[in-house]
């Protein structure tokens, strides 16, 4: 499920962790993380 | 109305909290997160792509008062700030009065929402750096479904009275950031924002 929260022309969206699973949280955040590294570089 | 480009910035949404929030910060922590306000992200805008990638955002919608009671301890525990989006049209001057979060979609819903002297006693709290512990953001006025307004008046009054009021009741600078209701940001009020 993505909300937004929004600045000027930008809306960023918002992830909603799972009540009662919080290993899905940890699997989302490492794949955020990945992303976020694999652009990073350089 | 553009998105963000890859990658974006981890934003976690909550509203009621769950019961495993202090399980789920503490993977936060584990994972190598800290914990960042909107406004800390602001300069990044324009190139999102060198928002650090340890960059994380807590949002907790609505003002309930479950984020007084059980998430401001745990963020105070695991030293992480929090952004809460303020329906300010529906926050009550005394507990006594106090409303529930049973709003349009949502009739059945009793979580009592904060007041504006929790609010208050949100505003003076810091981290351990002295930074703030929580920053305020609209999310309207009467948490409305903007997309369900018709008059451009109403649509005003939502966005903007809702700003005005943190400003003139809890002293929040610039509250530049806006979190829809209902997720509804798609429409011919953008440009009001």
């Amino acid at each position: 499920m993505v909300n937004g929260v929004k600045w000027g022309k930008y809306r960023i969206p918002r992830h909603v962790p799972d009540n009662n699973d919080e290993e899905k949280l940890l699997m989302w955040l490492t794949e955020q993380k990945e992303t976020a590294q694999r652009f990073n570089v350089g | 109305m553009e998105m963000f480009e890859e990658p974006a910035l981890p934003i976690l949404l909550y509203h009621q909290c769950p019961p495993n929030l202090e399980r789920q910060f503490d993977v936060i922590r584990k994972s190598g997160y800290k914990t960042v306000h909107l406004a800390e992200v602001l300069s990044y805008f324009e190139k999102p792509s060198k928002i650090p990638p340890d960059y994380l955002v807590l949002t907790f919608d609505d003002a309930l008062l479950d984020f007084f009671d059980i998430a401001v301890p745990l963020l105070k525990h695991f030293d992480f700030s929090a952004t809460i989006c303020v329906p300010t049209g529906r926050i009550s001057s005394n507990s006594q009065d106090r409303s529930l979060d049973n709003w349009e979609n949502n009739e059945n819903s009793t979580n009592p929402v904060m007041t504006w002297d929790e609010l208050k006693e949100l505003k003076q709290l810091v981290k351990t750096d002295s930074a703030a512990l929580i920053e305020f953001a609209s999310h309207s006025a009467s948490h409305v479904n903007l997309n369900n307004l018709a008059d451009k008046e109403a649509l005003r009054h939502e966005i903007f009275s809702s700003k005005t009021e943190l400003q003139d009741r809890l002293g929040v600078q610039d509250p530049i950031f806006f979190c829809f209701p209902y997720g509804a940001g798609e429409g011919k009020f953008s440009n009001l924002l």
